[in-house]
């Protein structure tokens, strides 16, 4: 499962087989601190998290698995400027708090409801709903910009 | 067409749906959960025969020690089985009073090496319980001798040959502790499973010692008694229980 998250996200093989190791690094770092229910939603945003971080730290080459997911972002957020509201996430990404980024993932990528969310990272459905919305009017910002 | 999003197969393959989730299970198309369910599992099985677990745990053990003194504790096995779907036994003869302590580290010329994966959820000791499906890597340290055979027998008489692939292969085993190339998943043989680990300094009869095996699985002590074997020939076991 976390093999295939990675994989999904970073859209390479070789990157993901070494963000799975990172993913279990933090898990057994933070073990002492971790219930064990449902570990399979705590590994889910763990990888989330732990590829998400990888791409906002690397200078990404066009043909990386990463442009795909910010694709699928920016096709959510505005299908009619896909390429320019693509180029803006990464942008917007690098400032943005990590639960923001995460957010977005699990709701635009992932499809999850606003409520499925708000139960995945912990939040209320309307905090998850600000945090969307804040992101659609940066990203607007953005786009109108001189 | 495909109505179900990937992480929530995911999920319901491990029954773990969240319970805001549970009514788009019930809106799916018939019959796509389960062919997608059946489907995560055949990848499943195909990475782990790709990718024995072993290599990737020691891979975490290292970044883990690189990293700066936390208190740690390990994972509860239904963690560990989310993730790497796999389990880790070690089997060491000839061993040392200190390389049994949980800690324990082997030195390889002069580079330390973690040879024993800590606690349950992870390094299986002598008769935990296991059941039908759960996935082992064995990992082995033949303790200087030159040649050795993994296998292991079962509740229902079965014997299987871990080590060497087949009965015609060498038997050289290579210095210091070792991963079997492959992890295997644990039939539904009743009571329990029990691995040798057979060594000597002399190249060992590997059908011959196949047959020792069954004529122990036939046993009724089968699960304590010991492998009838020339003198010369050194045997350790580790039981694992199926209750």
């Amino acid at each position: 499962m976390v093999l295939r998250r990675c994989r999904k996200l970073l859209g390479d093989d070789t990157a993901a087989r070494d963000a799975m190791h990172d993913v279990f690094v933090q898990v057994l770092s933070h073990a002492d601190q971790l219930a064990d229910q449902a570990p399979s939603s705590l590994l889910f945003r763990i990888a989330t998290n732990v590829c998400l971080n990888r791409l906002r730290t690397k200078r990404r080459r066009p043909e990386d698995g990463g442009d795909g997911v910010l694709a699928e972002i920016a096709e959510a957020t505005d299908p009619a400027a896909r390429s320019a509201a693509r180029a803006m996430l990464d942008t917007l990404f690098r400032s943005e708090p990590d639960t923001t980024a995460l957010i977005a993932v699990l709701h635009l990528v992932d499809r999850m409801t606003l409520e499925e969310v708000a139960d995945e990272v912990g939040m209320s459905v309307s905090g998850v709903r600000k945090r969307l919305a804040r992101l659609r009017t940066k990203l607007h910002a953005m786009e109108v910009a001189p | 067409m495909t109505t179900l999003p990937d992480w929530l197969v995911e999920r319901a393959a491990l029954d773990e749906v969240p319970s805001a989730s549970r009514a788009r299970l019930d809106q799916a198309a018939p019959g796509e959960l389960a062919a997608r369910v059946a489907a995560l599992r055949e990848d499943n099985a195909r990475e782990l025969a790709a990718y024995p677990p072993g290599p990737a745990v020691a891979q975490i053990e290292d970044r883990l020690r690189e990293r700066p003194r936390r208190r740690r504790r390990w994972l509860a096995p239904a963690l560990v089985a989310a993730g790497l779907a796999a389990a880790a036994i070690l089997i060491i003869p000839h061993a040392p009073a200190h390389e049994t302590d949980e800690t324990e580290t082997t030195r390889v010329k002069g580079r330390a090496r973690l040879i024993v994966f800590k606690q349950v959820g992870d390094h299986l000791r002598a008769d935990d319980a296991v059941r039908a499906g759960d996935v082992i890597q064995l990992r082995y340290n033949a303790g200087g001798a030159r040649y050795g055979v993994i296998a292991s027998i079962d509740g229902a008489g079965g014997v299987t040959l871990h080590f060497p692939a087949t009965p015609e292969a060498t038997t050289d085993v290579e210095a210091g502790t070792r991963s079997l190339p492959e992890a295997f998943a644990l039939d539904d043989a009743p009571r329990f499973e029990r691995f040798f680990l057979v060594t000597a300094n002399e190249p060992l009869d590997v059908p011959g010692t196949l047959d020792a095996l069954r004529t122990l699985a036939r046993r009724g002590d089968a699960a304590d008694a010991v492998l009838d074997l020339p003198p010369a020939i050194h045997q350790a076991s580790f039981r694992l229980r199926k209750p």
